[in-house]
């Protein structure tokens, strides 16, 4: 049986190797917290996931991910643009994922917050990305 | 999903068939939305941290009437910080837009998503469309979708 985990290091392969979405968020892509100092990067993160089963065995593999650019105010990036990088990555793309058949993936919701930063007002962190449906045959 | 936000809503397949049913299977489609609303706020609620209580409290649950064939409810949290606690934080407190500082302690700092709530309401929606395949298979129905 596959390793799951495989679906996770594909979509953060496939982010972490494009050069445009790097150009905007030089930090890099990581999965479920970037490391302290980031200030320009990219998240990825499992919402929910389920396995669809079909003659008594694991057929798909049907997971949400929230995958989001997120930046510093003051840290002069595009948010806008790197949210765009990211969707024209994956929405209706396939994914080939080690150990596993074909991969679709589309997006769900867009999501965008802008959180302050209480140690100094002036700041904001924004957030900008989607939920994206990754589904994988086994 | 937008803000905490998820309309329980059917699959297309599921909203047509529900279209065709006497209106009289709309109270039974009712109960199911209201059990899977009221399931998921209690999940949600019992995973939220005990601090300051608002996530608990910003938990909203409102029936939707849009006519004698159609059943939903709206699950929303209104916490200024709901959006923030499922879906990844890197400031480390929260500020309301008039300026009030709310020391959450070590529930913030950069931390990963939790994302309870839309794993929940997920989880719990597709409960909900198994019940109303069931329902339409029971009153003699054909369900070709899954969910």
């Amino acid at each position: 049986m596959p390793d799951s985990s495989a679906i996770d290091n594909a979509l953060i392969a496939l982010l972490g190797a494009d050069s445009t979405l790097l150009a905007l968020c030089p930090n890099g892509v990581y999965f479920a917290e970037a490391p302290p100092g980031s200030t320009r990067h990219v998240v990825v993160s499992l919402a929910d996931a389920d396995d669809v089963q079909m003659f008594g065995a694991r057929a798909l593999e049907d997971a949400l991910y929230l995958i989001k650019a997120v930046m510093l105010s003051t840290a002069g990036g595009d948010i806008k643009a790197a949210a765009a990088r990211i969707d024209a990555l994956l929405e209706q793309q396939t994914l080939t994922v080690s150990g596993y058949g074909p991969t679709t993936v589309h997006r769900e919701s867009r999501e965008r917050m802008t959180e302050v930063d209480d140690l100094d007002a002036s700041l904001r962190w924004l957030h900008r990305g989607g939920f994206y449906r990754v589904v994988t045959s086994t | 999903m937008s803000g905490n936000r998820l309309v329980f809503d059917g699959l297309a397949e599921l909203r047509e068939e529900l279209r065709n049913l006497p209106a009289d299977l709309t109270d039974e489609a009712t109960g199911i939305v209201d059990d899977a609303a009221r399931e998921a706020e209690a999940t949600i609620d019992a995973g939220y941290p005990t601090r300051s209580g608002r996530l608990r409290a910003g938990l909203r649950v409102t029936r939707v009437h849009a006519g004698k064939y159609a059943a939903g409810a709206i699950l929303k949290n209104v916490a200024k910080h709901a959006w923030l606690y499922d879906n990844g934080s890197e400031a480390r407190h929260y500020v309301t837009d008039s300026g009030s500082k709310h020391e959450t302690g070590e529930m913030w700092g950069r931390r990963p998503p939790t994302h309870l709530f839309v794993r929940t309401v997920v989880r719990v929606r597709r409960k909900m469309f198994g019940r109303f395949k069931d329902l339409l298979t029971r009153k003699g129905a054909t369900v070709s979708g899954d969910a």
